[in-house]
């Protein structure tokens, strides 16, 4: 059973991120913050991360950008979720490193189809 | 050669008459530019003069200035006044180079004179501005105005600082009323996040039961198997009941047979009293023929008597007998009565309990049947109700952008603080303050965009 990392500082995308990917049968382990999800990332792989952008301390981008660099997750798909609309800032998003940019806000089966287009 | 000169002074006066018009024209445009200096410079004298007769009139004192013909050529309003009131003349004016005392009415007036043809004259309060000159006089009243200035400029920076200060305390009440506004966003959406958990852990769980009560086939294998043995008992216990009729018809058939041997026994009886009669009768003309023998007859008497009291305890018997047989006969009869009656009951109740059950069984499919649908709906209920939970949770994505938008709310109403002390206060540093980039642009709940890199 695939595992999937989700972390997001507010709590209602992070049950509907998590719920919604839960009944479809993956594994999900939820961070508050990108602090912690930094550290449970670091601590086990997961085959597939998403987080929030804008989030206290570390965000969605600077989790990218570290993840990268370590050789377990340079392969692993990361999906970003945001409230940027911009071209620009989702240049920055491509340009760290994100498998996806995802906009705020979104339908349940969408994130779905992304998850299983990303790691089946 | 006449003609030449005439052509040649024809030009002349015409290139004179040319350059004196165009030298008219110069002159008049000249003129009309020295007209428009002059009434410029008039203007500018008069708004001069204006000035000057404002600064006089604002002087705390009076002035006077005349020329040699005594004329007034300035003065302001207090010292028009009291050149008239001091009995002032042109003459007296000029004679005065030391400050002097002049009386006129009630009041003493100090007359200086400042310059060669200006005076300034005040009532005799304090003698230092006049004896100072007009510089230090139009010092002071520049140091009065200035201090005036000044108080002017201290009440309106209080009234600034006043101002400042409610407003660093609005904005201070506004940045607490967006932390408390997400505080209690925060607050609502968790107990809705957990009211939404709930709920949804109960429709699971309802669901669960109405799919266990109505499982896959097998508990309407049971239901249809109970209805078979119930409907197996029944027949099982009709049938024991039916034999038990039978058997009690059999028994009324018996009844009948004894009833009829009992009326064949009491028709036997009936000759034994008919053959008791007709002994006693015997008996009696024996009796009679003994007697009518005398002596010899005696002995044959008495046997005619026994033979007699024989015949008579027969027909006695055979009456107990007869009323005993007739009252086996009734109970047999009642008997066959009540055999007759249970029967028909049994057959009666036997009909209407497989009637009862059969009309009990229909109503059990039916209610399972009924109890399968409402479970069915129940289903299609919790899962209309699962799909509303999802469309409200996705809904409460609003949390996200609004706790953003109101963190872009807080720094916007700090930047406006620093600004506003910035105004208020020189020291403070406007230019450091950088203002919140705005994340969140959305206008709605409509989806947002997806892409893959």
């Amino acid at each position: 059973m695939k595992t999937i990392l989700a972390i997001d500082d507010s709590p209602s995308i992070r049950l509907m991120v998590a719920h919604t990917i839960r009944s479809a049968g993956y594994t999900v382990v939820e961070a508050a913050d990108g602090t912690e999800g930094l550290r449970i990332a670091e601590g086990s792989p997961f085959d597939m991360v998403i987080t929030d952008q804008n989030m206290p301390g570390v965000d969605g981008l600077s989790l990218v950008r570290t993840l990268r660099k370590r050789p377990e997750y340079r392969k692993v798909p990361i999906i970003v979720l945001t409230t940027e609309m911009g071209d620009d800032m989702k240049q920055h998003g491509r340009a760290a490193g994100a498998t996806g940019w995802m906009v705020k806000p979104f339908h349940p089966e969408t994130l779905l189809n992304v998850v299983k287009r990303a790691i089946g | 050669m006449i003609e030449i000169a005439a052509l040649v002074l024809l030009l002349g006066v015409a290139a004179f008459a040319t350059a004196a018009i165009v030298l008219g024209l110069r002159l008049k445009d000249e003129r009309l530019h020295c007209e428009r200096e002059l009434a410029e410079a008039r203007a500018a004298a008069a708004s001069a003069a204006a000035r000057v007769q404002d600064i006089l009139e604002a002087l705390p004192l009076g002035i006077v200035s005349v020329d040699a013909r005594g004329m007034a050529i300035a003065s302001n309003a207090h010292g028009r006044a009291m050149f008239a009131d001091a009995g002032l003349s042109v003459a007296r004016l000029k004679a005065i180079r030391e400050p002097a005392f002049v009386t006129g009415g009630p009041t003493r007036y100090v007359v200086a004179r400042c310059a060669p043809d200006l005076y300034a004259i005040k009532p005799q309060l304090d003698l230092t501005p006049l004896l100072q000159g007009i510089p230090q006089v139009v010092e002071a009243a520049v140091a009065a105005e200035r201090r005036q200035l000044e108080q002017s400029h201290t009440a309106q920076q209080a009234q600034r600082d006043q101002l400042h200060g409610k407003l660093v305390d609005q904005l201070a009440a506004g940045r607490n009323e967006v932390a408390r506004s997400v505080s209690l966003i925060d607050d609502a959406i968790g107990k809705l996040l957990a009211t939404f958990k709930d709920l949804e852990k109960r429709i699971a769980d309802q669901q669960s039961l109405g799919e266990s009560i109505v499982g896959s086939g097998a508990e309407e294998a049971t239901l249809e198997r109970f209805l078979n043995e119930a409907r197996g008992a029944f027949s099982a216990t009709a049938e024991r009941a039916s034999r038990s009729f039978r058997t009690l018809l059999q028994l009324q058939e018996t009844i009948d047979g004894v009833e009829t041997q009992i009326e064949e026994v009491v028709g036997v009886f009936d000759e034994l009293e008919a053959i008791a009669d007709q002994t006693n009768l015997l008996a009696l003309n024996a009796t009679i023929e003994a007697a009518r023998a005398g002596t010899a007859g005696a002995g044959f008497g008495v046997v005619a008597t026994e033979v007699r009291k024989l015949a008579e305890r027969s027909t006695t018997f055979s009456k107990a007998v007869r009323h005993q047989l007739e009252g086996l006969s009734h109970e047999l009869l009642r008997a066959q009565t009540q055999a007759a009656d249970v029967t028909r009951d049994g057959e009666d109740f036997a009909q209407r309990s497989h009637d009862h059950l059969e009309q009990l069984s229909s109503e059990m499919r039916g209610l399972d049947a009924k109890m399968r649908d409402t479970i069915v709906d129940m289903g299609s209920i919790a899962n209309a109700v699962r799909d509303d939970v999802a469309a409200a949770v996705i809904s409460l994505q609003f949390h996200d952008l609004l706790v953003q938008l109101l963190g872009h709310v807080d720094k916007r109403l700090e930047q406006i603080g620093h600004t506003t002390s910035a105004i208020v206060l020189p020291s403070e540093n406007a230019t450091s303050i950088v203002a919140p980039r705005a994340t969140v642009l959305q206008a709605s709940m409509s989806s947002g965009t997806v892409d893959f890199f």
